[in-house]
């Protein structure tokens, strides 16, 4: 009777442990589905050396594989060559930053003017071959500033460079969200035309020693190509034909 | 005769000197000081990308366009431009753009792409960034993936504008961790989740049978560590997001929460209540090897590793309120770097190492701020009822946390170091404790 009720009991144990054995892992709600993000593979820089808008495009070309893209990359030259004359641009018409910027000079000047007016020779003793700015500008197509004229090799007053820069720290947006931000002090130097547009891209003093700093740099670049073109009195040109423009975001970034 | 001799040598010298330097100054340019600027967000253009003659019943070329508009704008450093404002709508990647054209509608940068959709449920894709001003490629690169894959796309080629332009990487092609709400709150629901960072492909990760807490990304992606009543006791466990296994880092009774990985991710540091108290240990996950960092009867919680993995900065309220601490990994040098009115709590260690963010509270108003290391230059980013948790993203520059309002469920919240740029994360509901990824491989 004993052996029986042993015998049924481990019977029944084992079935029990059977059954826990196989059903176990349905006691379990699934794992939710594995958010694995899905592969994305980077094949390399696409080439960038491409035609102009303007011109008919070329067949479309087999892009390159990861290694070949490598090697194929052009230096950077090769991309200013190719691409248009900015001078053979239309103008931009919209940008009110210059025009605020005039509005700024046009009544500054005067007290300069007025003292060095006197000193200034009449027309009638200019020498007939002497240099006169408004015959050159006009036989290049240049319009001449609209303030009167001082002598040719005047320097810009305290208050026309007070305007330039006003002008200058308009255009400029400084990333202060950037890693020591405040830190980034960036000079570029600007060659003017004698309408004020840039002579040729404003260059970086210096070469940039991380990304980030390259970063600020190109953002100070940036300000000087938004700001142009430049209206400056014309008799100080050969002050501010060159430029050193320095972006300090010390202030503005703390 | 020799001092003649010398005098007139002397001389000499100063007019050779003048004589080189003069004309040097008559060449000297002009130099202006520009230390003021304007901090707003760049205009830029993102063309849907061109899908060419292939078929695109998904819209994939637009979407695309549109993930990386939204992701480049959310980071408040960018504007995006309308593109019913561009002259043309889908330029072709093979040739230069018409910068004039860009200029005109005042755009600063110009993004453009193609999609090639490939027979096999696979697609290329290739985009490019310009400089409008300087008329010139910044970077352009290509992507393979299967189709399902173009949001992650998109948000890579986001990082990629985002690095290229700030000189720092991006945190677009990210996922966030955080506990999802429901139900009343008597018997509120609290699960593990998961989604991109911009609120899409939201996935949960428990089932809601167990409460969850303070989740946080492992450095490998693959591990999540967080707190749960799972088993009744709160403990500290691991979750791998691959298999779904999740296990406590600590058996026993001790109850052990505030849990954070160390930058290798081969450690733990986290709070183990002590009798009343709580101090903080720092555990090997493969030797579970044991470490306590801290031993004051006070509470001490919520540590967070420095980047470089050599300090912590903890909670604690040994000082009669609770202010933020930092110690050495060992558990020395600890020094009190809070010293505003008010409590400092959940200080987590920017990932590049500049800044701590923090939850404040103070007269009956809860903030986010960030210090320096040093406790210098405390910023209150936000205020509100309820503001709390920070999580950094991976380029240390955008916070996450989560808010509430009075009677109201919590939702998350981010917001960048300027503390401008402010605003609800999308696409998810009732969440809080959110926890960011790094970037993503």
């Amino acid at each position: 009777m004993r052996t029986a009720a042993l015998g049924t009991s481990v019977g029944l144990h084992a079935g029990a442990f059977a059954l826990t054995l196989l059903t176990w892992p349905f006691l379990h709600k699934p794992i939710e589905p594995r958010p694995e993000p899905v592969a994305v593979e980077l094949i390399g820089p696409v080439s960038s050396t491409l035609p102009s808008a303007d011109t008919e495009p070329e067949p479309t070309e087999a892009l390159p594989e990861t290694t070949a893209a490598l090697a194929d990359l052009p230096e950077v030259a090769d991309i200013d060559t190719q691409l248009p004359d900015v001078a053979d641009e239309p103008k931009v018409t919209e940008d009110p930053l210059p025009t605020e910027v005039e509005a700024q000079l046009k009544p500054l000047p005067k007290t300069a003017e007025t003292v060095e007016a006197k000193n200034l020779p009449q027309p009638q003793d200019k020498p007939s071959s002497g240099f006169d700015l408004d015959q050159i500008a006009s036989a290049i197509g240049q319009e001449t500033s609209p303030h009167p004229r001082g002598p040719i090799g005047s320097t810009l007053s305290a208050t026309e460079i007070d305007a330039l820069r006003a002008k200058m720290q308009r255009c400029w947006n400084p990333d202060c969200g950037a890693a020591k931000a405040e830190t980034f002090e960036v000079q570029v130097r600007v060659y003017l035309n004698r309408d004020g547009s840039l002579l040729r891209p404003a260059e970086i003093v210096g070469t940039p020693k991380t990304s980030a700093w390259r970063a600020a740099a190109e953002r100070a670049v940036r300000a000087v190509d938004r700001c142009a073109p430049y209206v400056l009195p014309q008799n100080a040109y050969s002050n501010w034909k060159d430029i050193i423009m320095r972006f300090d975001p010390q202030d503005v970034c703390t | 005769m020799i001092a003649f001799v010398h005098r007139a040598l002397v001389s000499m010298l100063c007019v050779c000197a003048f004589g080189l330097a003069a004309p040097k100054a008559a060449w000297a340019a002009l130099e202006v000081d520009i230390t003021q600027g304007v901090v707003q967000p760049m205009p830029l253009a993102v063309t849907d990308f061109d899908v060419g003659e292939t078929p695109d019943p998904q819209q994939i070329g637009k979407q695309m366009a549109e993930v990386i508009r939204a992701d480049l704008e959310r980071s408040g450093l960018f504007r995006s431009l309308n593109p019913e404002a561009f002259v043309e709508q889908s330029p072709s990647v093979d040739v230069q753009p018409r910068f004039v054209d860009w200029r005109a509608i005042k755009a600063q940068a110009l993004i453009n792409g193609r999609v090639q959709i490939l027979d096999d449920n696979r697609m290329q894709v290739e985009f490019r960034l310009w400089d409008v001003y300087a008329g010139q490629q910044m970077v352009g690169l290509q992507f393979a993936a299967r189709t399902e894959s173009w949001r992650r796309i998109a948000h890579k080629i986001a990082d990629a504008v985002y690095e290229r332009i700030t000189g720092e990487s991006g945190y677009f092609d990210t996922r966030i961790v955080f506990i999802a709400e429901s139900g009343g709150r008597a018997k509120r629901v609290k699960r593990l989740a998961i989604m991109d960072q911009d609120g899409a492909n939201l996935t949960y990760l428990t089932d809601g049978s167990y409460t969850v807490l303070t989740p946080r990304f492992s450095p490998t992606q693959q591990q999540i560590t967080y707190m749960s009543y799972r088993g009744g006791v709160p403990r500290v466990y691991l979750f791998d997001i691959e298999t779904g296994r999740q296990e406590a880092i600590q058996s026993g009774s001790r109850m052990t929460f505030a849990p954070r990985f160390a930058p290798d991710g081969k450690a733990v540091v986290y709070s183990q209540e002590q009798g009343g108290d709580s101090d903080v240990f720092l555990m090997d996950l493969r030797s579970h090897k044991r470490v306590q960092l801290t031993r004051s009867p006070a509470i001490d919680t919520s540590p967070s590793f420095s980047p470089d993995g050599k300090r912590i900065v903890f909670n604690s309220d040994r000082g009669g309120s609770p202010q933020l601490y930092v110690m050495n990994i060992d558990g020395s040098g600890v020094k009190r770097i809070s010293f505003g009115s008010g409590s400092y709590m959940t200080p987590v260690w920017s990932p590049r190492g500049d800044l701590i963010a923090f939850t404040k509270q103070r007269a009956g108003k809860f903030h986010i701020g960030v210090m320096r290391p040093d406790g210098s230059g405390e910023r209150i980013l936000t205020t509100s009822y309820l503001d709390e948790g920070p999580t950094w993203a991976p380029n240390g520059r955008v916070l996450m946390f989560f808010r509430e309002n009075p009677g109201g469920d919590p939702y998350l919240m981010q917001v960048d170091l300027t503390g401008k740029n402010l605003q609800r994360v999308k696409g998810v509901g009732a969440a809080s404790d959110p926890a960011w990824s790094p970037l993503l491989n």
